[in-house]
């Protein structure tokens, strides 16, 4: 394969003597420091200028963040009281009354703030050109803030989300971005919103890479890194930088404790399952229903969480303080289940209900509880196992998000960013394959996959790529059967050689790491009986692949060129095989690529 | 600022509507919104503008968030302290709670939510809190000391212990000495509890090289060193109170109690005598100081006594002693054998002359109460004042006679007259008084 060249920078005296100068008079002084500080010694090309707008709109999207959190707290304080334990009539009136308002405000003034808010960041980088109306980021800041101040089951990490995508895409627009970075602008926004809303810049990018921009890119990498960073900056600046959780130590003390993680990683699993077969299951049947059931579908939800909430309010809200107590083993194992199972029940409420507000928090609790149950019912079982429930809580975590929101990577590091414990890794990595395991064999549509499809979107996902084979030149390439010809041969050695030959194109090795390649028919035209070497004659070169390359590649590259010499890695001049067009479509009509599409998911008006 | 190099987009969205519009046209065709064309450099300004006035609009709602939030957090703490006064410790700790909540890296709302929930008996929550503090602050002298306690309560005596030690020698933010001498006497109390006085002892020593300034530290430390049977360092201590205050009748008292374990009666009356002139109403100073002078009435080991006063005291004690005997079994409703029934006659008369109650008694006497008995009525005859006088070797023998019925009275009949609580005082300090 061809490469480029590094390009040296040359000294511009190279004798090193200084020139000799002449003193500049004031005028001249004065129009060297005006082009010096002219805009156009200052021009950016738009790739240094997109990474300057990341680190603008991780700014921005970090304020919005931080005012979207002073908000919901606000509301809470307002609508349900400043203890932990709320009053029974703001429990019981106000999800409910303010289900009414947010219902409103939704149908009538933001209908695309409804839902979580990552596939709409998705939609808009693979079907609008990265273009998120204003008024649906100020919806979506009115009434999550208000959902999730009244109590819905609903957490605040998606919409913040959602917000930073919307900022980045109304600079975008305004800034006359080109239609490939604008497009690309709504996940940088993106990931700088999570990274605000989660104080946690590394799982931020992750998870937008994993689920939002849908497979690993490097062209908006350091974008995306470097907008999550300013976010998760700013959010500190004014929030301060204490982690999430008051995790308590852990250190792996024996290889037995596995076990025990591996048992939760099970029982998460199938957690997992339930809470997404429940929202499969509710949310098309809810939206089914006639229109005018819209206005009071999220403050029916409101109500019944309500109810719930009178016995266990702390299934009420995000819930991140009472995490932070099963960390601490505030509840019985018992009690934890519960807490566990009430919120899959109450989270799957407010959601199908269509109420704004994010699934992350939800997720993470449900995790916390289902974690601390099992660690605390196995410290019953198996006392030698003194595993703080804290650990378990924080493993339970991971599972929970990797089961349900199937980012196994972005919730192994989520879990090592929120804790700060290394310790943690292994029994994080064991109990998420093992959720991850379960969810995908007996779901195998991700839940953010069947939201958009339920919605009529067809969205790409890093699980479905990971799914379809990668083809490689190995796949196409077929043995070069009398089709080497070398450039030392002579021309008359040549032309024999080819005249016993049936083929009519023959790739040349011309020595070093250059490859050639001539046609039966030019070469018998040429001069017979002539002893120039054949490396005389041919002066253009041909592109060469290796056999692990993507036949992507191998497309590419070809161009015009009947085929391509397939070699050696290690021994450049070595030749494996060779693959034309032919070749490659064969192979791809081999692997069926198009029969491999997912079977769409039915529509829901 | 800077400008923007970039390839023109083939078509542009309207930024109201989000239609695409032709890359050219001065409006929407949609919605009919006039597209500018708004300088790149503009915007930027506008956006710096706009992130400068978000950053100041920010602070401001974060300010007035925190303030509030501190406002709350102080209110329900000062709750929490209301309910832990009035003995509700649930509640409490549901006050602590929520006040950590909103100043969750306060560690004083967490080590009062760690004791609430321990007051409330929920260890394990309790641990995880401190626990957690603790990996914080390993030296802080108030969460070892927290932990101690907790240990404390669970049984596990070896890190209950440890905790001590570490809040003795921890980090301590406001009066360190002070509350590493409180740690300590805190350690001396467990250990007691625990009936380790070997360990105790060594701490108060410990406590004593250190010297506490405060008065009420010295005499507590006297009264602990009394309790861990170092009546000569209780004596130490109690001297340095009575320097700076001679007319502390507590110490005075004290002293007076370490003076008779030792068995310095004559000082133990003196110091007994002062403390009751300073606090007549003491009632326990009364009592010492009558039990002292009955000790120094009876005792017949002081020296400058005459043979004569001797034998007397002897004899008196030997009689009292041998009434003591047949109280308590008559007491218990335990019957004495006479040793042998010749003697039976002998018995009910030596029963007659020393108005000993006659209890109908059908229980047999404990082999000890027997065996102290046959022996005290064959010593009778021996143990008279004149007897005494004849043969003054029989003194010691009478009285370590004397000295085992009144222990072994003690542990069945803790009910006592003076006189023998005098002799008793006398036979526990034994090694003492006959020498």
């Amino acid at each position: 394969m061809s490469t480029s060249e590094p390009v040296v920078a040359k000294p511009k005296d190279a004798s090193g003597i200084k020139p000799a100068v002449s003193t500049p008079t004031r005028r001249q002084y004065w129009s060297s420091l005006r082009t010096m500080l002219s805009p156009q010694r200052f021009s950016l090309r738009e790739e240094q200028f997109f990474l300057l707008l990341a680190v603008l709109i991780g700014i921005g999207s970090g304020l919005a963040v931080v005012c979207f959190r002073m908000s919901i707290e606000y509301l809470k304080l307002h609508l349900l009281g400043s203890g932990l334990l709320p009053s029974v009539p703001r429990v019981f009136l106000a999800p409910m009354l303010t289900g009414l308002v947010i219902a409103f405000l939704v149908i009538r003034f933001f209908p695309r703030a409804r839902g979580s808010g990552v596939n709409q960041t998705k939609a808009a980088l693979y079907i609008y050109d990265g273009y998120i109306p204003m008024p649906t980021v100020i919806g979506k800041f009115i009434t999550s803030a208000l959902a999730i101040g009244s109590g819905q089951s609903l957490g605040p990490e998606d919409p913040s989300l959602q917000i930073g995508a919307g900022i980045a895409s109304a600079l975008g627009r305004r800034l006359k971005l080109s239609r490939e970075k604008l497009r690309l602008i709504a996940p940088v926004g993106a990931a700088a919103g999570l990274a605000a809303a989660f104080n946690a810049p590394i799982t931020a990018v992750l998870f937008v890479i994993e689920e939002v921009i849908g497979r690993w890119t490097a062209g908006i990498l350091g974008a995306v890194v470097l907008s999550a960073i300013s976010s998760a900056v700013i959010e500190r600046w004014f929030l301060g930088d204490e982690p999430l959780f008051r995790v308590p130590a852990y250190h792996l003390e024996h290889a037995g404790e596995l076990g025990a993680y591996a048992s939760l990683g099970v029982i998460g699993g199938f957690a997992s399952l339930a809470f997404v077969k429940y929202i499969a299951y509710l949310r098309p049947r809810l939206r089914q229903l006639p229109s005018w059931t819209q206005y009071f579908q999220p403050a029916a939800a409101g109500l019944l969480i309500g109810l719930i909430g009178i016995k266990f309010p702390q299934v009420m809200g995000a819930g991140y303080s009472y995490m932070d107590q099963a960390m601490h083993e505030q509840y019985t194992w018992q009690i934890l289940a519960i807490l566990g199972a009430l919120k899959i029940v109450t989270t799957g409420l407010s959601f199908s209900s269509g109420t704004p507000g994010g699934l992350f928090a939800p997720v993470l609790f449900m995790g916390a509880m289902i974690g601390g149950a099992v660690g605390m019912a196995e410290r019953q079982l198996v006392p030698q196992l003194a595993i703080p429930v804290g650990a378990y809580a924080l493993v339970g975590m991971g599972t929970l998000f990797a089961g349900i929101l199937r980012a196994p990577m972005t919730s192994v590091f989520m879990i090592l960013e929120v804790s700060g414990n290394y310790s943690i890794i292994v029994p994080v990595i064991l109990s998420n394959a093992i959720a991850y395991f379960i969810s995908r064999t007996f779901q195998p549509t991700p839940i953010f996959d069947l939201l958009s499809r339920q919605d009529g979107m067809d969205l790409p996902s890093l699980e479905e790529e990971r799914e379809v084979p990668l083809l490689r030149v190995e796949d196409a390439m077929r043995p070069p059967l009398g089709q080497t010809l070398t450039g030392k041969l002579l021309l008359h050695e040549a032309r024999q050689r080819v005249q016993g030959s049936a083929q009519d194109y023959f790739v040349v090795g011309m020595g070093g790491d250059e490859w050639s390649g001539m046609s039966r028919a030019v070469l018998l035209d040429m001069i017979p009986n002539s002893d120039i070497p054949l490396s005389q004659v041919l002066t253009a070169r041909i592109p060469y692949l290796h056999p692990d390359h993507p036949l992507d590649t191998a497309l590419r590259l070809i161009g015009g060129r009947p085929m391509l010499p397939v070699v050696h890695r290690a021994h450049v001049q070595q030749l494996l095989g060779v693959v034309s067009l032919d070749d490659v479509m064969r192979a791809y009509r081999g692997a069926g690529i198009n029969e491999s599409h997912p079977e769409p998911a039915p529509v829901v008006p | 600022m800077s400008s923007v190099t970039k390839s023109p987009p083939a078509v542009i969205r309207c930024q109201t509507c989000g239609k695409e519009i032709p890359l050219g046209a001065d409006s929407c065709p949609a919605c009919g919104r006039h597209h500018s064309e708004s300088s790149p450099r503009l915007t930027l300004a506008i956006l710096l503008i706009l992130i400068f006035a978000g950053f100041a609009f920010t602070q401001y709602v974060v300010r007035l968030h925190r303030a509030t939030e501190a406002s709350l957090a102080k209110r329900w703490f000062n709750r929490g302290n209301q309910d832990m006064q009035a003995n509700l410790p649930s509640l409490a700790a549901e006050d602590y709670r929520t006040a950590l909540s909103y100043d969750r890296e306060n560690r004083q709302y967490t080590l009062s939510l760690a004791e609430a929930l321990l007051a409330a008996n929920r260890m394990n929550e309790a641990r995880s809190h401190l626990t957690s503090l603790w990996e914080e602050e390993p030296a802080s002298g108030e969460v070892n000391l927290a932990l101690a306690r907790l240990h404390v309560r669970r049984g596990d005596r070896a890190r209950a212990i440890g905790y001590y030690n570490n809040a003795i020698n921890g980090v301590w933010d406001e009066q360190p000495r002070q509350q590493r001498i409180a740690a300590r006497f805190e350690l001396v109390r467990y250990l007691m509890q625990q009936h380790d006085l070997a360990e105790a002892q060594a701490e108060l020593m410990a406590l004593q090289a250190d010297g506490p300034p405060d008065p009420s530290d010295q005499l507590l430390l006297g009264q602990m060193l009394l309790q861990a049977n170092d009546p000569k360092r209780a004596i130490d201590a109690y001297d340095i109170v009575l320097r700076n205050d001679p007319r502390n009748a507590d110490a005075w008292l004290g002293k007076g109690l370490a003076a008779l374990q030792i068995g310095d009666y004559l000082a133990a009356e003196r110091a007994l005598a002062t403390a009751l002139e300073h606090d007549p109403n003491s009632e326990q100073a009364r009592q010492q100081l009558d039990l002292v002078r009955e000790v120094l009435r009876i005792g017949p080991a002081f020296r400058g006594l005459s043979l004569a006063e001797r034998t007397q005291r002897v004899a008196e004690a030997f009689s009292a002693a041998l009434k003591r005997l047949t109280g308590c079994a008559a007491q218990q409703g335990y019957s004495l054998a006479a040793p042998n029934t010749a003697k039976a006659g002998a018995r009910a008369s030596a029963a007659k002359t020393m108005s000993l109650p006659t209890v109908e008694a059908t229980t047999p006497a404990p082999s000890n109460l027997q065996q102290l008995y046959t022996s005290g009525v064959q010593k009778q005859a021996s143990a008279t004042d004149a007897a005494l006088r004849r043969n003054p070797d029989a003194l010691e023998p009478t009285m370590q006679y004397v000295f085992e019925v009144e222990r072994t009275a003690a542990s069945i009949c803790p009910t006592m007259d003076l006189t023998d609580r005098a002799l008793l005082t006398l036979a526990q300090n034994e090694s003492e008084t006959v020498k």
